[in-house]
């Protein structure tokens, strides 16, 4: 599932009849290049897990049966209708994942989609092999899955498109670098999570994005500079399962069919827009056209986050929030589970690979599947808008096989190294004879900081206990009991922080540095940060950090106030849980160091 | 379409099957929250030998694939750990009631006041199974917080006998709570 609002796709279909409500043209004379653009984002994993058990569907549907409806009942008729008008182009996002389904058991599809990449018409967008949530963690998780999506695409012959789009949008500042680097050229970042931080904007046809450029995805844009008018319009941006079946999506499997009359309603509107003059084409080739010829604008700073921010809460749908199934009854999702234990892999991950390397064992091609899992293991609709206990069950299920086959690994570099205990620091790539805590910390009557720990259920019971491992480092556990199972699950806590403009932490796929935001620069009120490595300013000098082992939820951070807060709605009412988080005074760049050692490199004593 | 969803979420909410603890198991023995590398488990001994005696780490009975059951029983001897799982139904990779017995592990993770417990199962081919004429390695990883007793994790079965790589399909969803 990756559909906030779930209505848009029917609003492009409305716009294509009403040949897509164009922006304004302002410009009295000259003919203006008119690029009507798209984004069909597929998602293979929308129902991860498939349908079993599933409260809303009487059969059963299993993992395979619901990836080939979404490439039988709506991948392959888009790719028809764009195989039937050679002038036109689209853009198609994908994981890579879902090339290796269509090799598996769908070659004919996987010809159609490879012969129209070879023609230049669909530019097949991909920038991670599973539909991960990977502003959620560590970079090398993103740069493992990311390396296997080029893999798989010259395994199967599809030329990797130079654009991105990412499941649920996701979208931040430092992919500019990350794309850089591996020759992608142009950002689609969606509209509302630009807008959900700095109000309403009228689009540029073209930014600047580091050394690349960006497109605003979704949102029409006109220019004219004297000499040169361009108008652009987005025929599509939304989930691709929901064009060719009416807007039904693959959790309603009986209705999730291609209908053909709503393709050709489609495919009139695009007519429609190629008779006006409007070329049909890929956002690669736009950006290709205009890079040159138009002044590229400035985006403001922008936050990591997803497509529907309004909807979603930001990233808390996925890190908190509840999702919208069975509402008034007890949540399905289990969002600091799945994720924490999405985070613990990752940590097994990197020591296993320090151990391998330093006791000389050939574990490449266990580690290299395992890294694979880790990628469907961090799916996003483990937890979300509305997973149900299968994709919760699928998320945990694939963590601990990851587990599993990374400490499996630890223990032959054990034997290997005739060791009975061993601590493994996966930063300095050593594996020693050792059982000392690289946390130890003594219990102190109270922190440096306010801690507020709530909770609905009156039952549960509540204790804050303080530790510290230095002067500038202290650890509070915060522990909630197990309540009334009838009970309201919600539980809290707020860091009493100190208001200063400067909001620092790390951005999305760039763990080495710290990155500094003035809180002035946007119009929200209060904002949801994922954390990748759990880091985030408490104010001048002073740092919290989630041990994202025990404690992976939604930093709710605020314009006009110092404070964070975190809630989890999906805690299980009876049910009980230790959040730990880590205060630490110093530089940024300590602190994001810090944040590192706790985190995504941590020392592990096995 | 949103009226769609808000029809669902409310036919939902007078269906929901978060799943009960799983209470027909038998009883938990051993402890299941300590002890480090190898077993956690601290086992009874034969007074008269100081043989090792078998202890049940616990033997529950958990959901399979949010539909189906299977029971696994984890039991230490001294520092050794062996495994059995019956999936009610095999998917393929095993006949539907099949017992597997395999060697474990009780890993501690100490970072995050956790156990995971592990084993490892030789399944033999099976007849229009996804591994074809191939056998079934099949490898059991289940994690368990010290905070509850909610215990998740799957069931992975990989062609060739291995116990790494793509697996043949899915990993089969093991979900409950111990007793």
């Amino acid at each position: 599932m990756t559909r906030a609002i779930p209505s848009s796709s029917a609003v492009a279909l409305g716009l294509a009849l009403a040949a897509f409500a164009a922006p304004d043209s302002a410009h009295a004379g000259g003919t203006p290049e008119r690029w009507a653009l798209s984004m069909f984002h597929f998602n293979v994993q929308y129902v991860a897990g498939g349908l079993v058990g599933y409260p809303g569907y009487s059969g059963e549907l299993r993992p395979t049966e619901v990836e080939d409806s979404i490439i039988v009942e709506s991948l392959a008729p888009v790719l028809e209708l764009y195989a039937a008008h050679p002038t036109w182009g689209a853009n198609i996002e994908l994981q890579g994942y879902l090339l290796d389904v269509l090799a598996a058991r769908h070659p004919d599809t996987l010809t159609l989609l490879r012969d129209l990449a070879l023609a230049g018409q669909i530019e097949v967008v991909s920038f991670h092999y599973s539909d991960q949530f990977f502003v959620g963690y560590p970079q090398i998780d993103w740069e493992r899955s990311q390396a296997l999506t080029e893999a798989t695409f010259a395994a199967h012959g599809v030329p990797l498109g130079r654009a991105v789009f990412c499941q649920e949008g996701q979208a931040g500042m430092a992919m500019a670098e990350r794309m850089a680097e591996r020759d992608y050229t142009t950002m689609v970042w969606p509209k509302n999570l630009w807008i959900e931080q700095h109000g309403d904007v009228v689009a540029a046809p073209l930014y600047r994005f580091g050394e690349l450029d960006l497109v605003l995805g979704g949102l029409g844009a006109s220019y004219d500079d004297g000499t040169l008018q361009i108008e652009t319009t987005w025929t599509f941006f939304d989930d691709g399962e929901l064009l060719a079946t009416g807007d039904w999506n693959p959790y309603f499997p009986d209705l999730f069919v291609h209908d053909p009359a709503v393709v050709a309603q489609y495919e009139a509107g695009l007519e429609a827009l190629e008779q006006s003059g409007w070329k049909i084409g890929t956002v690669g080739d736009y950006a290709e056209s205009l890079r040159d010829r138009v002044t590229l604008a400035e985006p403001p700073p922008l936050l990591d986050g997803t497509w529907q921010p309004g909807s979603t809460n930001g990233v808390a749908k996925w890190l908190g929030d509840r999702s919208i199934w069975a509402l008034g009854g007890p949540p399905h999702d289990r969002d600091n589970h799945v994720r924490s234990l999405g985070y613990v892999a990752h940590r097994e991950m990197v020591a296993a690979e320090a151990a391998a390397e330093v006791a000389g064992l050939d574990a490449r091609a266990s580690l290299d599947a395992a890294w694979r899992l880790l990628a469907l293991a961090q799916v996003t609709d483990a937890s979300g808008i509305n997973p149900y206990r299968g994709e919760v069950q699928y998320g945990l299920a694939h963590a601990t096989e990851v587990l599993r086959i990374a400490r499996d690994v630890i223990e032959d570099a054990k034997v290997a190294l005739g060791l009975d205990q061993a601590r493994i620091d996966p930063a300095a790539g050593t594996m020693v004879a050792g059982d000392t805590d690289p946390f130890a910390a003594s219990p102190i009557d109270d922190g440096p900081v306010a801690v507020t720990a709530t909770a609905d259920d009156p039952t549960r019971e509540i204790a804050v206990q303080w530790s510290e491992v230095d002067a500038n480092h202290r650890v509070v556990a915060v522990h909630f009991g197990a309540g009334d199972p009838a009970a309201s699950n919600l539980v809290a806590v707020r860091f009493a922080g100190e208001l200063d403009d400067a909001l620092v932490t790390t951005l999305a796929l760039a763990d080495d540095a710290p990155y500094t935001f003035s809180r002035a620069d946007f119009a929200f009120d209060r904002f949801q940060l994922a954390l990748p490595l759990g880091v985030v300013s408490l104010g001048p000098g002073r740092f919290l950090i989630k041990d994202m082992g025990q404690v992976h939820l939604a930093a709710e951070v605020a314009r006009d106030v110092g404070d964070i807060g975190f809630h989890d709605e999906t805690l299980a009412a009876d049910e009980a849980a230790t959040w730990v988080f880590h205060v630490f005074d110093g530089s940024a760049t300590d602190a994001i160091a810090l944040a590192r050692r706790i985190n995504s490199l941590r020392e592990l004593v096995r | 379409m949103t009226r769609r969803l808000a029809i669902v979420a409310l036919l939902l909410c007078a269906c929901n099957d978060v799943p009960a603890p799983p209470n027909e198991g038998g009883s938990s023995s051993g402890s299941t929250g300590t002890g480090g590398t190898g077993s956690s488990s601290s086992s009874g001994a034969d007074s008269s030998t100081g043989t090792p005696m078998p202890e049940t780490v616990f033997d529950v009975q958990l959901e399979l694939e949010l539909v189906h059951d299977v029971r696994v029983t984890v039991t230490t001897v001294g520092a050794s750990a062996s495994a059995t799982v019956v999936p009610e139904r095999g998917y393929g990779l095993v006949a539907d009631g099949t017992t597997l017995e395999g060697v474990a592990r009780i890993d501690r993770y100490p970072e995050i006041g956790a156990t995971v417990y592990t084993a490892r199962f030789d399944g033999a081919a099976v007849a229009g199974g996804p591994c074809g004429d191939a056998p079934v390695g099949l490898a059991l990883s289940l994690h368990l917080d010290d905070d509850d007793r909610v215990i998740a994790g799957g069931l992975t079965g990989y062609c060739d006998g291995a116990f790494a790589g793509v697996p043949a399909i899915e990993p089969l969803r093991i979900f409950g709570r111990l007793p």
